[in-house]
């Protein structure tokens, strides 16, 4: 390499003096022959342009392999032009033969992005779009893609979804549209993805479509860029499916000189903060404190803690445990120093006739909790063939195979809570693990195996079963992970081949057909001892014969998802000046999803036969589900511009969908952009610090394909009214007769839930080319939420009915800035992105509020606010309680305003709340009234906090010097609060579950605390409602990434011959996090995202 | 090629591609997909979903009679308590009436019920309109069937009219949004309604079913109702024609007699007897007759039962139900002559207890 290139700079600067030292001579026709390579790769450029440089009619073409012919006069200057590469000079001198090399261009204008079917340059974008490359999601460790958007891409909130590496990250682009379905669509390689059962990961479709998350079925490591079309002039093109956003995925491809890269990458994981809760001790005297304080009466006796709370609690007793050892289950639930681990081989090259790329890749993350990891084997390949001048065809196909394992028992807030003197390990037990419930069986005298339901054949002895530590035995997670088993199959086929006739230059028509495929399989195998370590033991021998020693389930999910498209694409640059892009498209998408669910015993404990072959007779089979979709798309766009000045694009896409009722089937989605490039007019001042100016705005609609849900408009017959007839004749009873009805409004006008977006932008290239700059102001309404309601009962309709009602509207600003320059031989950039969200709910179903507490729609307010008390206070003295009750009555409590000794009578250390509202006036149709009245009820709950970030960023520096690179990435949220959930569980004091070691600081007559109350058993104050008390800001501030590497110097490499680059790093993620939260993480407590450290190399050979 | 053939040429491809587009590529009929479970549009194709449809409908009188009732305290208080011959041991707001509210669960249910009644009618009646030749096999069961939702739906009228009086009058099955909020009746529409409904009832409705269908509304049923309903509305208006009308519906009523036993009356075993027109149809379900369990819950365990228990004074059968015993009046002690015999069968003339209903429990 290094040779070649002071050749290759030897023969251009001699061309160069000989030029100069002939430049006046006279004209000498010659025929010069030459080749065009790329700097990079060394492969030969193809249709480069090679013309005189005051003429350019005489000129030519370079061919496949880059060579060019072409006749001049002698000291001529050449001009070589390609598309991608920034344009040279050359003048012709004694040579007749030149090698030419193009370096491309890199500018930041001329970056070119992925835009929804097609491409186009960042400085010919008209709407609202953000890229990342191979290069941000390289530093992401997730086996998943989407994190590689979180803090770097602006306009997308990216949450994590904790530490277990199935878990499914929450993507909201641009604040969030509706309380519906909220998810972006996914296009990998041009192919929509269509996921059975709509990413819903709660409820019973959940459970059916498993926790598992769908996206890491693609290898970030094979990602070249993602796209994100964040408005309606971006994303029409995706029409009904777009209004959430888009995520474009494009793969990479082979282009050039064959090579071969591979990476390795390992490190491990922690958890980095853990909850201190009570000992033994600590423990044994908060619940003695707690229970002394409103201890249960018998006969106006106080009942003693023993005869309360049994033997553990007795002092006198033998049993008692207050001077037992406290078990830490938290940290036994840790898989310490959760390994991590990414190998990936690509192998990649391109000729002009056929380009490809190879890959394969194993990736393996566990999970910082036990018996919990993630595995992907994956192959890809793209591979594009030019057969003709005319005609190309290629092919993109990627296999998967993944298993998860998702047998952690427990989360580690639930570890936080046990009891802190149960033991969970016990020699003696033939497992090793201490037992919960014990207990001994009779057979049952019912039993009969000729009926249909022939019960079960042992019963639990009367009396039986027991737990073995009281009533707040915990079951041994570690027990259960070990006899019982949770794991995922998954395999995934996504691939796409396409067919492209360009019968003359500009001119595209293609045709495509791809598809995915992806299977789930659940087994869950469920020990038949595993009773013994469960908290609620049920009767092992039910629904059995006696001789199972489990039972086995099986769930398979299949969606499959078949997209068939034709476009036709024209583009053309008119007398020079006017540039036009025509495309014209049509698609089919069909999908299917059906889970089917067999479950039943096994005899045998062997993993080896846990089959549904092993399960009769008892196996239970049935499917539960089988949905089928169809959507059919025609679009077109027109884009227009003059002179790279002034900017027109419309695009429309007509879409159907075999969800909604004939006649209402069809929705038509518009939108329209402009952008000025200001910098670009003449009268512009050529001045250095501005460099490039644009101005651009855009309008459209959009639709939420998945908000309908399936055959809304028809009414599905309920067979569960029955009815009896033919009584008589002494026989009181008659025969039961099964009826129908249809419970239902098949609402055949309902539509899709749409949004339409306005949106403005300024990009600007300003100081040299040093620094990048992108704002936006964007204002999104959804309208027509879908809302499931109660109709009016003079209907007769009995179920709810889903209504396009709802509104939400979500606006807010981007800001994206970039800088890079060079400090002598170090180059330094840095860049930030920030989002603002505001969002209100502006429509609802008779302006009645939803949701619960901890996630309030309501109009005017931001969409799952968190509703509640305030707190007012904690007691402190007798005096101060008697002067609050001459005011106050809390009703929740019993308290009567005009009688102070009704009701819960306070004491010193009691907290108490705020009366915000008054109950309302019964004409009015308010549902509170803003004046306090002095009771405090449930009339006084308010706005305590906004679950939706009011704002998120990301920012980011990396130098490099000589072979070494240094980079840091921080990310963060603001303006958002969280109901901290371990504390309104482990700081409540009125139970026998453990506590937070903040209790330590509970009010006492000694230590007049103003936050902690004082310890109550049965909480009757009634403390831990819904209140202030437990919401916490949630902002936070994260070191995401911190990466140092090393290139080994050329000569090094090039000594190893084969090798062409090799690089060497560290990397540490999540190294802190900055927050006042005090959960375990802001993000996830369950399973909270870990720190990382890692190193890895990637070669080149 | 010159730069204009070309653009034509251009322009030709588009225009050949882009019909193509339209023609081949995407076959509308693609989005015609249809459920894999039973919709009302795969259903009503033959005979036995319409009388399963008809069932449904009787199936919806449960709601008046069931005994935990929603909201728990059983909507067949509303027709008893409100009169002078039952009472109430405890504060009930149709007893005292002063706390009867327009927000009572037990109003705005017993509204409800009425309508969903009023929308299985509805749907019947569509759906038999709309049935084309060759699905009803059986002789006149299409007339019954008619017959017997328009009877059903004039069973809900009336109630209307007697409970609410201008409440909303639906004869068509609501399918748009522009139908949920019609505007009140006024006067009589909707007793005119039940009048018309029971009328053209009558002339469907047989005179008498099978022994395996006894129990289903006949000519009888329709007739007893509709002069019933006459009598209301002269009542209501002054009316004699109607009051005559009122005479030839009754005359109309044949082949009935009072049973020689009294009892026969109250005892689940005879409820289908020479005395009755139309007796709702009490029963069990198959598996539990879960009384908590409304019976659009499910056909095992739904309850399709009207649980006495309320006449019930032994506490080990509805003590945990948290109900007030239910009772006689003075006033309905009172009319009795101490010597019929019925009195002792009726109620215990000590403490006014009903036995009639739980005789023969």
């Amino acid at each position: 390499m290094l040779r070649q290139k002071e050749k290759l700079l030897r023969i251009v600067s001699t061309i160069i003096i000989i030029a100069c030292f002939y430049g006046t001579g006279i004209a000498q026709d010659m025929t010069i022959t030459g080749k065009i390579i790329d700097s990079s790769s060394n492969a030969a450029v193809s249709g480069a342009t090679i013309a005189l440089k005051n003429n350019t009619r005489i000129g030519t073409v370079s061919d496949v392999n880059g060579n060019f012919k072409i006749v001049v006069s002698k000291g001529a200057i050449l001009t070589i032009k390609s598309v991608n590469y920034k344009t040279v000079e050359v003048q012709t001198g004694n040579d007749l033969f030149l090698n030419i090399t193009l370096v491309p261009a890199s500018s930041e204008l001329d970056e070119v992005v992925v835009i929804g079917y097609g491409t186009r340059k960042k400085k010919d974008l008209t709407g609202a779009i953000s890229t990342i490359d191979a290069k941000d999601i390289e530093k992401s460790t997730a086996m998943t893609p989407e994190l590689a958007l979180q803090g770097t891409a602006p306009g997308v909130f990216v949450e994590s979804g904790g530490g277990d590496p199935s878990s499914r990250p929450l993507v909201r682009i641009r604040g969030v549209n509706t309380f519906g379905y909220a998810e972006p669509l996914y296009v990998v390689d041009g192919i929509p993805i269509y996921e059975g059962g709509s990413g819903v990961t709660d409820g019973a479709i959940g459970d059916i479509r498993s926790p598992i998350n769908i996206f890491s079925l693609i290898n970030p490591d094979d990602i070249e860029s993602i796209s994100v079309l964040k408005d309606a002039s971006a994303a029409a093109v995706y029409g009904v499916r777009a209004s959430n956003g888009v995520i474009l995925i494009t793969t990479k491809k082979g282009r050039g000189k064959a090579k071969i890269d591979a990476s390795i990458k390992y490190g491990v994981q922690q958890i980095p903060k853990f909850l201190n809760v009570l000992n033994t001790q600590q423990y044994f005297s908060l619940i003695t404190d707690s229970y002394n304080a409103n201890p249960d009466m018998n006969n106006g006796v106080p009942v003693s803690i023993g005869d309360k709370f049994g033997d553990f609690y007795n002092p006198s007793s033998s049993q008692y445990a207050g001077n037992s050892p406290t078990y830490d289950w938290q940290h036994e639930l840790v898989n310490k120093n959760a390994p991590i681990q990414d190998y990936n081989v690509r192998i990649s090259g391109g000729s002009e006739s056929v380009n490809y790329y190879i890959s394969a890749g194993y990736s393996k993350t566990e999970s910082p909790l036990k018996s919990n990891y993630l595995e992907r084997y994956s192959v890809a390949s793209n591979i594009d063939a030019r057969i003709s001048k005319m005609f190309s065809a290629g092919m993109t196909l990627r296999l998967i195979q993944q298993n998860s394992l998702e047998n952690t028992q427990d989360d580690l807030p639930s570890m936080a809570n046990v009891i802190p003197f149960q033991p969970f390990k016990d020699p003696n037990d033939i497992t090793g693990f201490a037992p919960v419930s014990s207990g001994s069986f009779v057979p049952n005298p019912d039993y009969d195996p000729s009926l249909a339901d022939p019960g079960a054949p042992y019963n639990f002895a009367p009396g039986d079963p027991q737990l073995l530590w009281g009533s707040q035995s915990k079951s041994n997670a570690f027990a259960l992970e070990t006899l019982n088993n949770l794991s995922y199959l998954l395999y995934n086929a996504i691939g796409n081949a396409y067919v492209q006739f360009e019968p003359i230059t500009g001119l595209k028509i293609k045709g495509s057909l791809g598809g995915t495929y992806y299977q789930n399989l659940k087994k869950d195998w469920n020990n038949f001892d595993s009773w013994r370590f469960s908290q609620t033991p049920g009767n092992p021998y039910s629904g059995q014969d006696g001789n199972a020693k489990g039972s086995y389930r099986e769930r398979r999910g299949t969606t499959i998802n078949w997209n068939k498209e034709i476009s036709i694409n024209y583009s053309h640059v008119f007398a020079g000046d006017h540039s036009l892009d025509i495309l014209l498209d049509a698609s089919d998408q069909f999908a299917r999803w059906t889970v089917s669910d067999l479950v039943g015993n096994v005899n045998y404990t062997d993993p080896q036969f846990r089959s549904i072959d092993n399960q009769p007779p008892y196996t239970q089979g049935f499917y539960y589900i089988l949905q089928e979709d169809d959507l059919i798309g025609y679009l077109g766009r027109l884009s227009y511009n003059y002179k790279s000045k002034y900017y027109f694009d419309a695009t429309v896409r007509h879409d159907g969908s075999s969800r909604l009722a004939p006649g209402h089937k069809w929705g038509t989605f518009p939108s329209f952009a402009a952008a000025w490039r200001i910098s670009a007019e003449n009268f512009f001042p050529k001045v250095q610090f501005i460099n490039d100016l644009k101005l651009r705005g855009g309008w459209g609609k959009l639709g939420n394909f998945q908000s309908a849900g399936y055959y809304e408009y028809l009414s599905t017959i309920s067979l569960s009214p029955d009815y009896s007839l033919g009584s008589g004749n002494g026989n009181g009873i008659g025969t039961q007769l099964q009826g129908a009805a249809l419970p239902g409004f098949a609402n055949s006008t309902l539509g899709w839930e749409k949004v339409k977006t306005t949106s403005f932008g300024l990009d600007a290239i300003l100081f040299n080319n040093h620094v990048n700059f992108t704002a936006e102001y964007y204002d999104k309404l959804t309208f027509g939420i879908i809302q499931s309601v109660s109709l009016p009962p003079n209907t007769g309709i009995q179920d709810p009915a889903d209504l396009n009602i709802g509104e939400v509207r979500n606006s807010g600003f981007e800001f994206n800035i970039g800088y890079n320059t060079t400090f002598g031989k170090v180059n330094f950039n840095a860049g930030g992105n920030l989002t603002t969200v505001r969002n209100r709910v502006e429509k609802l179903y008779l302006g009645t509020p939803m949701g619960g507490e901890s996630g309030r729609i309501e109009e005017g307010y931001s969409m799952f606010y968190l509703w509640g008390y305030k707190v007012g206070g904690i007691f402190q003295s007798q005096a101060e309680i008697d002067n609050w009750r001459k005011t106050h009555a809390d009703v929740n409590i019993g308290q009567d305003i005009n009688d102070p000794s009704v009701g819960y009578q306070y004491q010193p250390g009691d907290m108490y709340f705020q009366d915000v509202y008054g109950n309302p006036d019964p004409d009015s149709k308010e549902r509170y009234s803003k004046n306090p009245d002095s009771l405090i009820n449930s009339n006084d709950r308010t706005y305590l906090g906004k679950t939706i970030p009011g704002f998120f960023y990301g920012f980011n520096f990396g130098a490099n010097w000589k072979g070494i690179d240094v980079s840091l990435f921080f990310q963060g949220v603001g303006d958002v609060q969280k109901f901290n959930y371990l504390r309104a569980s482990m700081e409540t004091m009125t139970g026998l579950a453990n506590q937070l070691s903040s209790t330590l600081n509970r009010w006492t007559e000694n230590n007049h605390s103003t936050t902690m109350p004082r310890a109550v058993y049965g909480d009757p104050a009634d403390a831990t409602r819904f209140s202030s008390r437990f919401v916490e800001n949630a902002s936070y501030l994260r070191l995401k990434n911190l990466q140092i590497g090393y290139t080994l110097p050329k000569s090094l490499t090039n000594r190893i011959g084969f090798v062409n680059n090799f690089r060497l790093y560290f990397s540490a993620v999540n190294l802190f996090t900055i927050t006042k939260y005090t959960g375990y993480d802001p993000e996830v407590d369950g399973v909270p995202p870990t720190r990382q450290f890692l190193v890895g190399a990637n070669l080149s050979f | 090629m010159n730069n204009r053939k070309k653009y034509l040429f251009a322009f030709l491809m588009m225009s050949v591609a882009g019909l193509v587009i339209l023609n081949l590529s995407c076959n509308k009929k693609n989005l015609d997909l249809l459920p894999h479970g039973p919709t009302e549009e795969s259903y009503f194709t033959q005979e036995s979903d319409f009388t399963k449809a008809v069932i449904g409908i009787y199936a919806k009188l449960t709601d008046f009679y069931w005994y935990h009732g929603d909201p728990w305290s059983g909507l067949y208080t509303i027709f008893y308590l409100p009169g002078d011959d039952i009472t109430i041991n405890d504060n009930d707001e149709f007893e005292q009436f002063g706390s009867l509210q327009p927000s009572s669960g037990r109003v705005s249910e017993f509204y409800s019920v009425c309508y969903q009644l009023i929308a299985r009618a509805n749907t019947v009646l569509q759906k038999i309109s709309e049935v084309p030749d060759g699905i009803y096999i059986t002789p006149n069961l299409k007339d019954y069937n008619k017959g017997e939702a328009l009877f059903l739906r004039g069973f809900a009228y009336y109630y209307l009219w007697n409970y609410f009086g201008t409440a909303p009058l639906d004869t068509a099955r609501v399918t748009n949004t522009n139908q949920f909020y019609p505007s009140n009746t006024t006067g009589t529409q909707l007793l005119d309604q039940a009048i018309s409904d029971f009328s053209e009832a009558a002339n469907l409705l047989p005179d008498s079913w099978d022994a395996s269908d006894i129990g289903r509304a006949t000519k009888n049923s329709a007739n007893g109702f509709l002069g019933k309903c006459l009598v209301f509305r002269a009542s209501a208006t002054n009316a004699n024609s109607d009051y005559n009308a009122a005479i030839t519906a009754f005359n109309k009523i044949s082949g009935v007699s009072l049973v020689p036993n009294f009892e026969d009356n109250f005892n689940y075993a005879t409820e289908n007897n020479a005395e009755s027109l139309f007796e709702f149809q009490a029963s069990q379900a198959f598996a539990v007759d879960n009384i908590w369990l409304p019976n659009d819950f499910d056909n095992a365990v739904g309850s399709i039962s009207a649980f006495y228990g309320f006449y019930d004074n032994d506490p080990s059968t509805f003590e945990g139900y948290g109900k007030s015993l239910y009772y006689g009046t003075t006033k309905f002690l009172n009319a009795f002559n101490p010597n019929d015999p019925r009195l002792e069968l009726t109620m215990d003339p000590s403490d006014r207890t009903i036995r009639k209903y739980v005789l023969n429990q």
